[in-house]
């Protein structure tokens, strides 16, 4: 279970993570700074909306360093990334308030990210177009048998 | 070489969605920067203001449509092309939302599934060389490998 099938799975969960790192170190740092974008005076479950800068900013940086090792094609990258998304997603529900559709779209992205990161690791299905390139390995073992 | 997208109609699909990304941001853009009543007023964004966001808009919309006409005709290049400007429009979106938060996740949402087809396609061309040439394909590091 530690592999990640295919060209385009860690890809995939790398470019999602790039995006999810963006959006999280600006949110974060906006949080900061206190920007007019957020709704004044909300309140949360805990901590303020600068704690939540913070803790979102830091989230987006190691959402970065995920994706970075993902690119490389490292099986190091998917286990920090789910790590990674799954702190996301709970910090994007934790800090609803300040923003709550932008909020709400990147909890989505986040499990996104962890449902791409899990499935991937499987073994593909026989004769799944989903799985284009693990088909054309298992046609290659054949192959191999036949020979 | 057939070079077009493996799948479920992926390369079409892709294109097709990219297609309807790119008139919504076209449209949203120009309204953006004549400053329509659709858009809430005294928004606060991160930076910039809703003219300047109208016309990252309406170019990410131009770009969107370029790489749609580049995949419904087959090429690889609106493949990479489409990534970079899905996820460009995936980041936008977010950014402006202040004006309009609704249209703001929809065009969100779109363009991760814009994003998430065209990562995930594999291209005919690279699995026929895994096929024919008794290339290993390393599982583990998600790559083909030449034949050793």
């Amino acid at each position: 279970m530690d592999e990640v099938k295919g060209v385009g799975r860690a890809i995939f969960a790398a470019t999602f993570l790039l995006i999810s790192c963006v959006l999280n170190v600006i949110y974060g740092i906006g949080a900061i700074s206190n920007s007019h974008f957020f709704t004044a005076h909300a309140h949360y479950v805990f901590g303020d909306l600068k704690t939540w800068g913070w803790v979102t900013l830091i989230i987006g940086v190691l959402e970065g360093l995920a994706a970075v090792s993902l690119f490389q094609g490292g099986t190091f990258g998917r286990w920090f990334a789910i790590v990674a998304a799954s702190l996301a997603a709970i910090a994007a529900l934790l800090d609803l308030p300040s923003a709550p559709f932008w909020s709400l779209a990147v909890f989505a992205l986040s499990l996104w990210i962890i449902h791409g990161l899990v499935q991937y690791g499987q073994t593909a299905p026989d004769g799944d177009d989903d799985y284009p390139v693990a088909d054309a390995v298992e046609m290659e073992r054949e192959s191999a048998v036949d020979r | 070489m057939n070079k077009e997208l493996t799948g479920p109609g992926r390369a079409k699909f892709a294109g097709i969605l990219l297609a309807i990304a790119g008139v919504l941001n076209v449209i949203y853009g120009i309204a953006g920067i004549s400053n329509s009543r659709v858009f809430a007023t005294s928004h606060h964004y991160f930076f910039a203001s809703l003219k300047s966001w109208g016309w990252v808009t309406l170019i990410l919309g131009v770009l969107e449509i370029l790489a749609a006409l580049s995949l419904l005709r087959g090429g690889s290049f609106g493949r990479w092309f489409g990534i970079i400007v899905g996820s460009l429009a995936a980041i936008e979106a977010l950014l402006q939302l202040p004006s309009y938060p609704l249209w703001s996740v929809a065009i969100f949402g779109l363009s991760l599934w814009i994003v998430q087809g065209l990562t995930t396609a594999v291209s005919a061309e690279e699995i026929w060389q895994a096929r024919g040439s008794g290339a290993s394909v390393s599982v583990n590091r998600g790559e083909l490998r030449p034949p050793t």
